[in-house]
């Protein structure tokens, strides 16, 4: 019954909107996306898991199965498993870039709370 | 000190934000309930992935084949957005004059700048003023040791030294060979799972740990933005030279033109191993890059009463 | 098989209590630590899942690239933000209560 996996992944990332929607710590925002963002990760993974399936790896197989049996199928999808590596490291980038612009603004606002924030200076 | 866990952390709108949450869970949940379970037959490029992987890249490890070989562009351009962010780190960090070093820079910068005031019509006040500052800031730099292995025990003081006590010294001198050959050949060996990016990051772990342990100083000439960006943008070169050069010899971009080694051999994989060697260069140093700007970034401006 | 959807259950049941700590804990650094948790506690679940790549990349980005990331931005934030705890109200300088 993969179809928890899913719905876990969908209650993950309601978790992260709703530290989005509604800290004003603007560091805890950015920890709200990477929780959105985790969940993609078990969203992507679950969708790869197929019945009885072990990892897309041909070497070593495990018992009862050989390398070729494995090459027709009775695998994880590799492609989707692509998809999470890409995701992993477009997340990191992303935080890189929020944090890096969280701290320019505690750094010219001495505040990071995002009520302070909003106030545009002319 | 106030219970860790009580939720008085300030918040706004937290009913909209539960009823919003509540909405996409909602809309989710339809959503993922019709999606094909793992009942489902693996999709038509999965299997490609599965029998093209050994004759045609002579590698045992698919999702390395997926990631570096057939889908290689799109690996391509997600290392490439990893490239963009660290730049974009770098230009948000940057301070209003050119930069030296990623740490230390203010000392630089204050040096240049009292350098130039020298020029200008300055009173006797004026100099003695800028000889006590001077001082203060002399006897400041001097007053950092290199290691606190000299303070005296029990004193309650702001830690000035760069590195960290012996103990903890040697530890990270013993740690960091290991966990850096262990991250290398995490993406050495093609054939089986790993690739650039995780062994990447495991340098970016061992940078901080020698860090950590030692202080800016003893690793500042290895972490150089003069040093660190050339590395990376040489590995950036070095993916662009792997994918371009399949479109020239094979006519696609992330086709295979090197020779192909046997099965389960360092070299098997062809073009796919060079392409995660050389992303390994350069999300190991992006990520060194993007950490130590977000550490070495001062205010842009001048600055105020702080 | 069963055992199978007992790991998967508990490491999912792990990564959503992880979650939940993320949201509660008010102190940042302890968030960050919570962060890394979830990261490691996904490793988990990519491996039982079958995805190693996965696994690697998840672990080695869980332990060290964002708790370093989030640990550097909260101390420089700290470094400019005066007050009680990590949203500074503006506050003479001399309101230096304990900083969290």
């Amino acid at each position: 019954m993969i179809v928890v996996n899913y719905l876990a992944a969908g209650a993950l990332f309601c978790i992260g909107l709703y530290v989005v929607l509604t800290r004003r710590n603007l560091i805890k925002l950015v920890m709200g996306l990477s929780v959105m963002e985790a969940s993609t990760y078990v969203l992507l993974i679950s969708m790869a898991y197929r019945r009885g399936s072990t990892a897309p790896v041909f070497v070593s197989p495990p018992a009862g199965r050989s390398v070729t049996s494995l090459t027709h199928g009775g695998v994880a999808d590799p492609v989707l498993q692509n998809f999470c590596l890409t995701a992993i490291v477009i997340g990191v980038a992303a935080t890189a870039v929020f944090l890096s612009v969280v701290v320019r603004i505690a750094q010219h606002y001495r505040s990071i709370d995002a009520d302070d924030v909003r106030g545009m200076r002319g | 000190m106030t219970d860790e866990l009580a939720d008085t952390e300030p918040r706004h709108r937290p009913g909209l934000g539960w009823a919003l949450a509540a909405a996409v869970g909602a809309l989710f949940a339809i959503g993922l309930v019709n999606l094909p379970r793992e009942a489902a037959p693996l999709s038509a490029v999965a299997h490609q992935a599965l029998t093209v992987a050994q004759p045609h890249w002579h590698t045992t490890e698919p999702v390395n084949e997926v990631v570096y070989g057939t889908r290689g562009f799109d690996t391509f351009g997600e290392t490439f957005l990893l490239l963009a962010a660290v730049v974009s780190v770098v230009v948000l960090a940057r301070r209003r004059e050119p930069r030296y070093g990623y740490i230390g820079e203010e000392v630089e910068g204050s040096r240049e700048r009292r350098g130039v005031a020298q020029g200008s019509r300055s009173d006797s006040g004026e100099r003695a003023a800028r000889a006590a500052e001077g001082g203060e800031q002399e006897t400041y730099d001097a007053a950092r040791p290199d290691t606190p292995d000299h303070e005296p025990l029990g004193v309650v003081r702001h830690e000035t030294a760069h590195a960290m006590t012996v103990v903890t010294r040697n530890a990270a001198k013993t740690a960091a060979p290991i966990l850096a050959v262990a991250g290398i050949y995490l993406c050495a060996w093609g054939y089986t799972p790993g690739g650039g990016f995780p062994a990447g990051a495991v340098l970016l772990g061992v940078v901080l740990l020698l860090y950590a342990g030692f202080g800016y100083p003893a690793i500042s000439r290895a972490v150089r933005p003069g040093v660190v960006e050339v590395i990376e943008l040489a590995g950036a070169v070095l993916i662009i030279a792997a994918e371009v050069l399949g479109l020239v010899f094979k006519g696609a971009v992330s086709e295979n033109w090197l020779p192909l080694a046997p099965l389960q051999t360092i070299r098997a994989g062809g073009v796919a191993q060079v392409f995660s060697a050389s992303e390994l260069i350069e999300v190991g140093t992006g990520l060194i890059i993007a950490v130590f700007t977000i550490l070495g970034m001062r205010h842009d401006w001048a600055g105020d009463d702080a | 098989m069963t055992g199978f959807w007992v790991m998967d259950y508990l490491c999912l049941a792990l990564v959503l209590a992880a979650a939940l700590m993320v949201v509660r804990i008010r102190n940042l650094a302890g968030a960050a630590m919570a962060l890394s948790a979830m990261g490691t506690v996904l490793t988990l679940l990519f491996v039982v899942l079958g995805a190693p790549d996965d696994a690697h990349s998840e672990a080695v980005v869980g332990a060290i690239a964002l708790p370093a990331l989030y640990l550097i931005a909260i101390g420089k934030v700290r470094a400019d933000v005066r007050g009680p705890g990590e949203q500074g109200k503006r506050r003479g300088p001399d309101d230096m209560d304990a900083r969290r």
